[in-house]
């Protein structure tokens, strides 16, 4: 759901390098620098999560969407979460791991068969749907989707300064970097800590 | 993202729009090598061969080859990437064992070739077919032979073998398909700014390469997001 308009940003950014009027950045070339902004923050932050329904393909690898940076959970059709296996990991249990075939998903790899493949385990018959896979994603082009406006506008004034042969450049990024930090650690991380006793057995 | 839109957004950064220093070949040249480093510093882009060595267990490897991921032999079983120096620790004889495949290492000889220890090439079952001429098949040089990118005719040899193995492979990915553009922009206006020319300049040439590590480090970094016993001591 967009939580700010283009329009907002285009501002903030040119009362910044005071080109209210636009006669430096038009419309255009700036809407390029905010979603190239967004895209950046997406991929940085990790906070855009989209997800979608797998089926089970024929051989056991399918491709994710085209928006995929990362996996980060698949909740099988049980409504149980499943891992996301190493392929090394597998590999030294079953060094056979591509040709083992099963009746239910125990779990993914998404690191063997390369960028945007999701490969199942153990392979199962075509045709089935086997859970949901939560990922990091990509933004959608022109269309703000965080609350994290000042990211945007931090990163947009970099890449501006930047194409302008600035050195205020490198300022704004590490301004930028703040702002995608300051999110990560207040609004996502909560710092809460697990319940789960972890590590030794004691 | 096509090469002339590569070309557009390199020469804002570099502020050469009509291309008087860096003319459209060099850039292009730079974006290859760009993608080539991109894909062997993220090893996120996959590809398979089959193994198919010739009588002296050596095999030729793709063109796009950068590293050896995994392999097996025709019975499934792990082949170990290895140098030859320490191969001979398990076969003094690695060079004229024969069997299935346990082991891959470089060639000695030459470079862009693999050798399989044992060799496997018995295992392979090769059948070589040739037409029988007094059939009514010309023996003519050229049949077969694909003539300006085109197959035509009947082919002179066929090859029948079962594969002694296969492996997956990080390969270098083309810079079109490339879904990460900015890093390949900031890696080749990174190798404009520190190529020996009047318009050297390091410093600028170091921010570039700054931010095309800062991207190599987040985007299709997979192995960081999955889980093993071996990889962050979770249970799985």
């Amino acid at each position: 759901m967009p939580v700010s308009s283009f329009q907002e940003i285009r501002d903030k950014v040119r009362r910044a390098i005071r080109d209210t009027n636009g006669l430096l950045w038009d419309d255009s070339g700036l809407d390029r620098i905010i979603n190239e902004a967004q895209r950046e923050y997406s991929i940085l932050s990790g906070s855009l999560v989209g997800s979608y329904d797998i089926e089970s393909p024929e051989g056991g690898v399918s491709d994710a969407p085209g928006d995929f940076i990362e996996p980060i959970k698949f909740i099988g059709s049980d409504n149980f979460e499943k891992p996301l296996y190493s392929w090394k990991y597998l590999h030294v249990r079953y060094p056979d791991f591509r040709a083992i075939t099963g009746t239910e998903i125990d779990g993914i790899i998404t690191d063997f068969d390369g960028y945007g493949k999701i490969r199942l385990f153990p392979i199962i018959p075509a045709g089935v749907q086997v859970g949901r896979l939560y990922y990091k994603r990509l933004p959608v082009l022109n269309v703000i989707e965080t609350t994290n406006t000042e990211a945007i506008e931090m990163h947009s004034l970099f890449q501006v300064f930047l194409l302008s042969d600035h050195r205020s450049a490198e300022s704004y990024f590490n301004r930028f970097i703040e702002s995608v930090n300051k999110e990560s650690s207040v609004q996502r991380g909560l710092k809460t800590n697990s319940h789960i006793r972890r590590g030794r057995f004691f | 993202m096509t090469e002339q839109e590569y070309l557009l957004r390199i020469r804002e950064y570099l502020h050469d729009p009509e291309g008087k220093i860096w003319d459209d070949d060099e850039l292009t040249k730079m974006l290859v090598q760009a993608a080539e480093t991109y894909s062997k510093d993220t090893g996120i882009f996959r590809g398979r061969l089959l193994f198919m060595v010739n009588s002296d267990g050596v095999c030729m490897v793709p063109k796009n080859f950068l590293a050896l991921v995994a392999g097996w032999n025709s019975l499934g079983s792990h082949i170990e990437a290895i140098p030859a120096s320490e191969l001979s620790r398990f076969y003094g004889n690695f060079s004229v064992v024969e069997g299935e495949a346990e082991f891959c290492y470089e060639d000695l000889d030459s470079i862009g070739e693999m050798r399989l220890c044992p060799n496997p090439h018995k295992t392979q079952d090769a059948r070589y077919y040739y037409p029988n001429s007094s059939f009514g098949i010309p023996s003519i040089s050229s049949y077969g032979i694909p003539a300006y990118g085109q197959d035509y005719g009947i082919p002179l040899v066929v090859n029948k073998f079962t594969p002694c193995g296969d492996a997956v492979y990080i390969r270098a990915e083309e810079f079109e398909k490339i879904p990460d553009y900015m890093a390949l922009i900031y890696h080749v206006v990174y190798q404009a700014y520190t190529i020996d020319s009047d318009f050297q300049n390091g410093s600028k040439g170091a921010l570039y390469h700054s931010q095309y590590k800062r991207r190599i480090a987040r985007f299709g970094q997979m192995k960081a997001s999955v889980s093993s016993v071996k990889n962050g001591g979770k249970y799985y």
